[in-house]
């Protein structure tokens, strides 16, 4: 073979295989490419984070907060001062308590708790709603949490009193 | 004996360069570890969010979701600096 024949065939460029261009052997290509990759999937994940979030506040203002329709209770002069009534509201399956507290008021709440769902119940020695499942304990003027695991609120049940018949309305979850 | 000059030139680095590049590297892994720091903030902001959600605080959430956004914004501006930047590789 003469040597005009070898110049020739070093001097036809190099067929690269399809592996080496996905995956260049150069640090140039390699690693500015990752990571600007890895910048860019950061940021489209930051964007779906902020939009999940976005979402849960649009539709905090969006959705109506309050569910049940208005239906009779009790009749006041059925629960003591200091003393409760259970009963079911919205539904057949959420339980819920009416407090008759000792300055005359009367208030409802869901009683599922706040933190878990368990069943809520009024303490009357020590005047105290508490879920048995965690210690939880809410005070029964307001409904806000204030010992054990959870820590919002229970849902107020709003009222309305006609005669002597009590009236849930509406169970206000904001 | 081979100049030092002439030995840079061939393999096109020299001492400047390497440090140079070493600053460029360490500060792109400084803004990759910042920017999944904030991404784990999103995370925990999202959490919080449903939090507040759930309790019916709904400006809390507002707010919330707008430093969600600052962090996502500020996301965007960086990715877009980069493109706009050269781009710096490490030679060999």
């Amino acid at each position: 073979m003469s040597s005009t024949e070898n110049d020739g065939r070093r001097s036809q460029p190099r067929k690269r295989p399809l592996w080496e261009t996905q995956f260049p052997y150069t640090w140039d290509a390699d690693d500015l490419i990752s990571r600007r990759q890895m910048l860019r999937f950061a940021v489209l994940a930051s964007g779906a984070l902020f939009a999940a979030t976005g979402v849960l506040a649009g539709i905090g203002y969006v959705r109506e907060r309050s569910r049940g329709t208005r239906q009779p209770i009790v009749n006041a002069t059925d629960v003591p001062v200091g003393g409760v009534h259970y009963f079911n509201y919205p539904d057949e399956d959420s339980q819920a308590l009416l407090l008759h507290l000792s300055d005359g008021r009367f208030v409802a709440y869901s009683g599922k708790c706040t933190h878990l769902s368990c069943a809520v119940y009024w303490d009357q020695p020590e005047k105290r709603l508490r879920c048995p499942c965690h210690n939880g304990e809410f005070a029964p003027e307001t409904g806000d949490a204030i010992a054990g695991p959870p820590n919002r609120p229970l849902p107020k049940i709003v009222l309305d009193q006609q005669g002597g018949m009590i009236y849930a309305v509406k169970e206000d979850l904001s | 004996m081979i100049d030092r000059r002439d030995e840079q030139r061939r393999t096109g680095t020299n001492s400047e360069d390497e440090h140079s590049l070493g600053s460029h590297l360490a500060l792109i892994m400084f803004g990759l570890s910042v920017g999944l720091l904030l991404m784990a903030l999103q995370l925990w902001l999202l959490t919080l969010a449903f939090d507040l959600y759930s309790s019916g605080e709904r400006l809390q959430t507002l707010v919330i979701a707008c430093i969600s956004g600052l962090v996502f914004l500020g996301g965007i501006a960086m990715l877009w600096l980069l493109d706009r930047g050269p781009h710096i590789g490490r030679r060999l």
